[in-house]
């Protein structure tokens, strides 16, 4: 019908409607809550909704990428319309058709169809299916409007609104205090980072007087030399909100207790949302930033930092799924990275690179480890161990996806990571600052992460492992707010030896409890595996995206000598954790550390407790502005008494006796008489 | 000396005047008619309302002059707010006498009283038109002089102390309006309250010296009638003692007589500039807070009244404190509005005591459940209870606020203008005291006896008058001219 | 036309006073009659007030020439949104009334003071007269002392009346200081006239006094930090839907009043005062969310939250620039949908709870009443400034229009005020997120969610109200182009006005 009007150019794909695929891409996965809420009552009728809107939604993303392509997208299309605040200032809230924000909008269109998929398998029985499916929507369209936002405040919008999607997610299995002080958590520390955001789209904004991301970059490209204190000053605080978002340091730790929600939400939240949030704004502004190397500077230290001490935390995780959320850490770190070591002309492609293989790989493995915690329901090394020997059908995708996760040829995380470690050699030849810190923290990084991802996959290929009944009592996922670290828990536990039976014979023999374990129907419909396949091939052949035009990167050159040297090291990084692995109960190379680091690593190393101690003087001052509100209000409620005192002691006065008026009247003439004579 | 007369003019005088001794002639014909008399007076003083009516009209010239000198200064004048302030002070007294008909006093009593309110009235009515020094002071004590008596009657001992302090006092304010009146003369050599006389008297300093004395003397003598702090010593007493009606005179006839004179007085002085009344801005401040202060603890109804009396003197002469036309009419304005608002709480009072009994009527919280007892008495008490606070629905009484605030605004006496903004909230937690009483559980006499045919009357009219004249404030202020 | 300028604020006043006055004095009126009468009234006045909208008539009549008030009715942009809304807002508070009667006095009288409320609230915004609108300003009073005094919370009478009587005093005392101001004004200006107060200013010198005195009479009505003690516990008292109305309609006339006496007509004055004010509403925006982070009873928190609102309101029309002052008149109407939906969900809560103590444990609201939750989280989403619904733009834009304050005011100051507020917006997630904790998550401990008991979940009226209001808010958050249009151009000739 459409192509009968002529309405769309075959050859660009161009669409003469006021409805574009950018629209589309936003408001699809925007109407999945609507239509939940209004039309659906049952978990099944909210699934069809949401499969089939994500579907569309996944498919709007790749129809704006053909366009783009054909060159027939429309560059800024309208929403709602400009705001009308006045003439001295313009607030478009268009969008923005870009090359890097097409490509990620479709993979965001992607992780977000397989997770609502994989949920409806996830939270089957889960009489809050409904209210999930609508968050996850929602979450979806707010990512999409931060992606393809060509406005500051339009940004803002999508921003805030992902910090209130996460809180519903994370808080969804509300009946844990954990889940919901982890929601609370994650939105407040979010939001608290926020605060300077404002102020920084404010300077920016304002002194371009525009909201338009162009007419900003535009402004402030010419204006830099005369205010380049207020321009730092706007991209310092953006660095803020975007550590707060993307869980850097000191920010970074609401994303671990965000594994309280749901595996799908975390998946979401890590592989193509929330924490990719910073990196998509970040690139959309990179202009600025490479005018700014204080900022630069600020941001690769933050970053920096964040992604060694994540690659640490995430090695020594006795939870797998809390292991993956600071390998997030880590790798958004390195995203980051991407943005601060790059010097102008030069975009942002290399942080967006990594931004999408990052999102194909880690939502594969959440996706894969919430599959798993199902088969054993748990997460804990106990749980897993040996969950993949056990469960071979798994073994696969899991391993693409650690593989790709460690940066292993010719798997996607190698490129876009080599990648970003060439540009921070090179910048440092260049003797640029931000590109040393980055390179030196890059180096301990792909160390790390060859670490943790083979600490991990031993883990799930460990042979003997998960028989012991105590333990299984021990580990249920602990109800307490606070995180004790399950480690104590299990020191304390009767020894066993490798093959799981108790060193003193004393206590019940284990049982065999996988028998009883019903294994059928433990396994994803056909939809959400083909989801996972996908995400896997990707996975593997991703790689491929950075030799096609899509990315203006530099492959050409690679730094072999720096590629192999790197890929040596990880080879004998492997080799040492398989060494520590061996002869460990569950294969845990991280057993060999002492306990008492493992159980404050388990807790992030109590960050949360400097939260506590930074957020009680505020409650101490609210408590005080209270005392002194009941004082003025004490106060106010005195003066009726103070009157009717006042009319007691004039009541005296008034006794019967004429005297007494007599005094009054000489009084007030004295009174009147002295008035009068002075004042005329 | 040959003296011109317009006798229409001088009718709204001569009728109570000439009435109150037609009274006594008839009660020395024929004793014992009782309250006949009342109803004679009421309708003389109607007639003499009356007789005011065609000066109100907007085609009369302003002011009408009658006993003028060959000099062509005129002894009696009488401009839109004099016709106003007669009206009031008329229909007032009828509406007291009204209220006084169905009371049951000794026969020989009621030609008395009927007698001595005929004449205060007549002497309120004369002092607005008084334009000479004699004249005017006679016209002042006449007017209230016999209000003492009028307490005194009652012959309780509560009344005979009221009447005695009242009595006390006034003789002193007597004194002091007196020695005022001869100051006066003594600096403008003039026995008339004219401006250039006053202005021949300011340019010499020593003259200058007493004229002031004099206006002081002469405002502190006339805050003793208006009750204003501190010369309101005598009103909760007076109020507390007369009997019910008796009150309603001393609040509102002769409060309307005193704020006449002191216009006539006002109106020499302005010429002089404001310094002059400073004066009448602190009093007026000083009885403003005292009186809704003393009102805010006070039981008795009537003494609440009284209170209420002082504090609304304040608000009368408030516009006072600034000299213009307009500071006149607001005044007047004023005045009106407070004298229906009163005279209306007081029929509601007086019937009601008339009907449940006076001591069902004198304390504050025998009115509580009036709504459920009698929905009318309280609906209308209610309304001139929102009058005298100045809120809507009682229209009416907003815009006297807004009319007393207007020129103390205009003339920017910050001070006086936040003074009474407090004072305008004191004054609504005064009344709205009494209006909680209202509602709620009923508490009071089983026997509720049916009102008193006139009282029931006077209640409805009553009601209509603050609802007409909340509609249309318009109907009401233009007596007192633009 | 000129019949619906009387209409819409005649309607609900006649026919509360007749409700008012008629019961018992004539007959009793049943509680049916009593809500069908109020709900053709309001709706009468809905009907004539968006007639007005359309095309806007004027009425201009001589009433009362002596203190030179004159019935002169019309509409502009900038009153046009709260006209509507509060006639809108009329007609769910009396369908919330149906649903809610609290006991205290007959329903004649409980139905008729939310008339004069409506009606007062109606009059104010239509009023081009500063007298006449002065007098609208105190038609509210007298009915709304009634509903907080005798149909407020049973549990204390004490506090039921302290709360009553500290509300109209304070605005009393707020509005004749108001009074002295446009009295000023307008025997500077000969004309009473708002229109012909604006071309006629005072002198520079005249004008800081008459913007000081105006600004703190409107400031209690606002309310503006420290002027707020009343609201707090007004509304803790108060029937739901006499809260409803206290923040729906009550609060915004004083924020009209500071656009239509003060911005316009004093600008030399507002330019002296604004630092100071601006901080003062900053102190208020802080205060307000500091109090609700530790509040212990959910009303008072809501009412406490609209102190912060309000806050922001005063901030964006003190920065003295058009974006500025958008955001101030967005933010009011926003405030007024919001908080009556909180009012009305939280007074519904305070219904079946018994009280509102946020230390009771209970179980979590999503489990227990679906509707109610939903609208719940809706309203204290919106409070907390999330885009999408109806805070964010007037809090965002109020920020953005304080950060470059007009010409002549301190920016470095101004820079403070807006750093402040956007800590103020933080303090807002703060206690929004602490009270859906407390009540939407709930204490259950472990296990699947129970089954949800619609028997205790919003119905009939109470969800109607509810929902409507709910949805303004989504409506006003994704789509607030509809009603910055509506106020453009009376902001534009405004500034244009003041800046001369």
């Amino acid at each position: 019908m459409i192509l009968a009007d002529g309405r769309l150019d075959t050859t660009t794909l161009a669409l003469d409607l006021p409805v574009q695929p950018s629209h589309l891409v936003v408001l699809l996965p925007a109407a999945v809550p609507v239509l939940i809420i209004l039309l659906t009552r049952r978990s099944t009728q909210a699934f069809v909704v949401a499969s089939v809107l994500s579907f569309l939604g996944l498919l709007a993303p790749i129809a704006l990428l053909l366009q783009h392509i054909r060159g027939g997208a429309v560059a800024g299309p309208q929403t709602i319309g400009e705001l009308p605040v006045g003439p001295g200032f313009s607030i478009p809230l268009h969008l923005q058709v870009d090359r890097l924000s097409v490509l990620v909008a479709v993979a965001v269109g992607l992780v977000s169809w397989a997770v609502q998929i994989f949920t409806r398998w996830y939270l089957y029985s889960d009489p809050r299916y409904r209210q999930f499916a609508a968050g996850v929507g929602l979450f979806t369209a707010a990512m999409q409007l931060v992606v393809l936002s060509g406005d500051m405040l339009l940004t803002l919008v999508g921003w805030e609104l992902m910090g209130w999607c996460s809180y519903l997610l994370i808080g969804h299995e509300s009946e844990r205090p954990k889940a919901r002080r982890a929601a609370y958590k994650a939105f407040m520390v979010t939001r608290i980072a926020d605060t300077p955001l404002v102020i920084g789209l404010a300077i920016l904004s304002l002194g371009a007087h525009s909201t338009d991301l162009d007419a900003v970059v535009t402004h402030w490209t010419h204006a830099a030399a005369g205010h380049h204190t207020a321009l730092t000053a706007a991209l310092l605080c953006l660095i803020c909100a975007v550590a707060g978002k993307s869980a850097q340091v000191p920010f970074q730790d609401w994303l671990p207790d965000a594994m309280e929600g749901p595996t799908p939400a975390s998946a979401l939240i890590h592989a193509a949302t929330m924490v990719a949030a910073g990196t998509v704004v970040l690139g959309k502004l990179i202009t600025l930033l490479e005018l700014s190397d204080t900022a630069r500077v600020v941001l690769a230290i933050i970053a920096s930092i964040s992604m060694v001490g994540a690659g640490v935390l995430a090695f020594l995780q006795h939870d797998l799924k809390r292991l993956l959320a600071w390998s997030t850490v880590s790798q958004v770190a390195l995203m980051l990275l991407g943005l601060a070591v790059v010097t102008p002309p030069e975009g942002a492609d290399l942080g967006i690179a990594h931004l999408l293989s990052h999102a194909m790989f880690k939502a594969l493995l959440f996706l894969m480890i919430g599959w798993l915690s199902v088969l054993v329901s748990g997460t804990t090394v106990e749980r897993l161990s040996g969950a993949l020997s056990k469960h071979p059908a798994c073994r696969t995708t899991v391993g693409i996806g650690l593989l790709a996760l460690a940066g292993v040829p010719p798997f996607v995380g190698f490129f876009s990571k080599d990648l970003i470690i060439d540009a921070s050699a090179r910048g440092g030849i260049d003797g640029d600052p931000s590109a040393r810190i980055a390179f030196v923290a890059l180096m301990c990084v792909v160390l790390l992460t060859a670490a943790y991802s083979m600490r991990m996959w031993l883990i799930l290929i460990h042979r003997t492992g998960s028989q012991r009944v105590q333990v299984r009592e021990v580990v249920e996922d602990s109800y307490h707010v606070e995180d004790v670290g399950i480690v104590e828990m299990l020191v304390d536990l009767p020894q066993v030896d490798q093959h799981g039976r108790p060193l003193d014979h004393t206590g019940p023999l284990p049982v065999e409890v996988e028998e009883e374990e019903p294994v059928v129907d433990q396994q994803p419909g056909g939809g959400a595996r083909f989801g996972l396949q996908l995400l896997s091939v990707l996975s593997v052949v991703g790689g491929a995206l950075v030799v096609s035009p899509m990315l203006d990167v530099d492959w050409q050159h690679p730094n072999v000598w720096l590629i192999g040297a790197s890929l040596l090291l990880m080879g004998a990084v492997a080799l040492l954790v398989r060494m520590m692995s061996v002869g460990t109960v569950y294969g845990d190379a991280a057993a060999r550390i002492p306990v008492f680091v493992r159980a404050s690593a388990s807790r992030g190393f109590d960050a949360d407790r400097i939260y506590v101690a930074v957020v009680r003087p505020v409650i101490a001052l609210a408590h005080a502005v209270t005392r002194v509100e009941g004082l003025l209000d004490r106060g106010v409620q005195a003066l009726p008494v103070l009157s009717a005192r006042i009319a007691r002691r004039t009541d005296r006065l008034h006794d019967r006796r004429p005297t007494s008026g007599l005094v009054a009247v000489s009084v007030g003439l004295v009174v009147v008489g002295v008035m009068g004579v002075v004042l005329w | 000396m040959k003296l011109t007369y317009d006798w229409w003019l001088l009718a709204p005088v001569l009728i109570p005047a000439v009435g109150s001794v037609l009274v006594l002639l008839l009660d020395a014909l024929a004793p014992r008619l009782g309250r006949v008399h009342w109803a004679i007076t009421a309708v003389l003083l109607l007639a003499g309302a009356a007789a005011v009516v065609p000066n109100a009209l907007p085609s009369a010239d302003n002011p009408r002059d009658t006993l003028c000198l060959p000099a062509g200064t005129c002894l009696y004048s009488l401009d839109h707010v004099g016709v106003g302030l007669q009206l009031t002070a008329l229909v007032s007294g009828a509406v007291i006498a009204l209220l006084a008909l169905p009371i049951r006093v000794p026969a020989e009593r009621a030609a008395v009283q009927a007698t001595l309110l005929l004449a205060a009235t007549a002497g309120a009515t004369g002092v607005v038109a008084a334009r000479d020094l004699g004249s005017w002071l006679v016209m002042l004590e006449l007017a209230t002089l016999p209000a003492v008596a009028l307490v005194a009657l009652r012959a309780r001992r509560s009344a005979v102390d009221g009447a005695l302090s009242r009595l006390t006092t006034s003789l002193v304010s007597f004194a002091i309006t007196a020695m005022g009146a001869a100051l006066w003369f003594a600096a403008t050599g003039s026995a008339l309250f004219t401006g250039d006389a006053v202005l021949n008297a300011a340019h010499d300093t020593d003259s200058r010296r007493i004229l002031v004395l004099a206006v002081v003397f002469i405002i502190a003598g006339l805050a003793f009638k208006m009750s204003l702090a501190p010369f309101h010593v005598w009103t909760p007493e007076a109020f507390g003692g007369a009997s019910v009606p008796i009150g309603g005179f001393l609040a509102v006839t002769s409060k309307a007589a005193a704020l006449a004179a002191l216009l006539v007085i006002f109106r020499g002085v302005t010429v002089l500039g404001t310094s002059a009344l400073a004066a009448i801005g602190v009093l007026s401040a000083v009885s403003m807070t005292l009186g809704n202060v003393m009102a805010l603890r006070e039981r008795n109804a009537l003494r609440f009244l009284a209170w209420s009396t002082v504090s609304q003197a304040g608000w009368v002469v408030l516009p006072l404190a600034t000299v213009s036309s307009r500071a006149v009419r607001s005044a007047a304005a004023y005045l009106v509005v407070y004298a229906v608002a009163t005279l209306v709480a007081f029929i509601v009072v007086t019937a009601l005591a008339h009907a449940d009994g006076r001591e069902h009527a004198t304390g504050l919280a025998s009115y509580k459940g009036l709504l459920r007892r009698r929905p009318v008495l309280a609906v209308t008490l209610a309304l001139a209870l929102l009058t005298l606070m100045g809120l809507p629905p009682a229209v009416i009484g907003l815009v006297a606020k807004v009319a007393a605030i207007g020129p103390v605004a205009g003339g920017r006496l910050w001070v006086l203008a936040v003074i009474a903004a407090i004072n305008a909230m004191l004054g609504v937690a005064v009344y709205l005291r009494w209006l909680r009483m209202l509602f709620g559980a009923t508490k009071g006499p089983d026997r509720a006896d049916r009102l008193h045919p006139v009282h029931h009357a006077l209640v409805i009219v009553g009601a209509a008058a603050l609802v007409v004249t909340s509609v249309a404030p318009h109907s009401l202020l233009q007596i007192v001219g633009r | 036309m000129v019949v619906a300028l009387l209409v819409a604020p005649l309607a609900p006043i006649v026919a509360g006073l007749a409700l008012v006055t008629g019961d018992r004095s004539l007959r009793s009126v049943s509680r049916h009659t009593a809500y069908i009468v109020s709900l053709l009234a309001t709706l009468a006045s809905l009907a004539a007030s968006v007639l007005i909208a359309k095309d806007r008539p004027v009425l201009d009549r001589q009433w009362v020439p002596e203190i030179g008030m004159r019935l002169h009715l019309a509409v502009d942009g900038i009153s046009v949104p709260l006209l509507l809304m509060t006639a809108a807002i009329g007609v769910l508070v009396v369908l919330h009334a149906r649903h809610e009667q609290p006991d205290g006095g007959t329903p004649a009288t409980f139905f008729g003071c939310l008339l004069l409320v409506i009606g007062g609230g109606i009059a104010t915004f239509l009023v081009q007269d500063a007298i006449s609108f002065f007098l609208a300003f105190e038609v509210v009073l007298v009915p709304m002392w009634v509903l907080i005094g005798r149909f407020g919370d049973r549990r204390d009478a004490r506090e039921r009346a302290r709360a009553a009587y500290t509300f109209v005093l304070y605005t009393v005392l707020g509005s004749t200081l108001m009074l002295i101001g446009i009295l000023t004004m307008t025997f500077a200006a000969g004309t009473s006239d708002l229109a012909g107060i604006a071309a006629h200013p005072l002198p520079a010198g005249g004008q800081t006094v008459v913007a000081l005195i105006l600004l703190v009479g409107l400031g209690i009505k606002v309310p503006m930090w420290p002027l707020h003690s009343w609201l707090p516990r007004a509304h803790t008292v108060a029937p739901t839907a006499g809260s409803m109305l206290l923040a729906a309609v009550l609060l915004k006339m004083g924020t009209y009043g500071v656009v239509r006496l003060v911005l316009a007509p004093l600008p030399e004055g507002v330019h002296r005062l604004a630092p100071y004010v601006g901080a003062l509403a900053v102190i208020g925006i802080i205060w307000g969310g500091l109090v609700c982070l530790v509040e212990r009873s959910l009303k008072r928190l809501v009412a406490w939250s609209s102190v912060a609102h309000m806050g922001f309101v005063l901030l964006g029309m003190m920065s003295g620039t058009e974006i500025g002052l958008q955001a101030a008149l967005y933010a009011n109407i926003a405030h007024g949908v919001i908080s009556a939906l909180l009012f009305a969900v939280v007074g519904g809560l305070k219904h079946r709870w018994g009280d509102d103590d946020l230390d009771t444990v209970r179980r979590s609201l999503r489990d227990i009443s679906p509707r109610l939750s939903l609208t719940f989280v809706i309203g204290f989403a919106a409070a907390m400034g999330l885009p999408g619904l109806a805070g964010f733009w007037g809090e965002v834009l109020a920020i953005f229009g304080a950060w470059s304050p007009g010409a002549g005011l301190p920016s470095r100051w101004f820079h403070v005020l807006a750093a402040g507020a956007s800590v103020g917006a933080v303090l807002a997630a703060g206690y929004a997120l602490r009270v859906l904790w407390v009540v939407w998550h709930g204490s259950a401990q472990g296990g699947l969610p129970p089954k949800p008991e619609p028997e205790s979940d919003a119905r009939g009226n109470e969800w109607v109200v509810a929902a409507v209001l709910g949805a303004a808010a989504i409506a006003l958050g994704v789509i607030p182009t509809v009603l910055l249009h509506a106020t453009a151009d009376a902001v534009t000739h405004l500034m244009a006005v003041a800046g001369r």
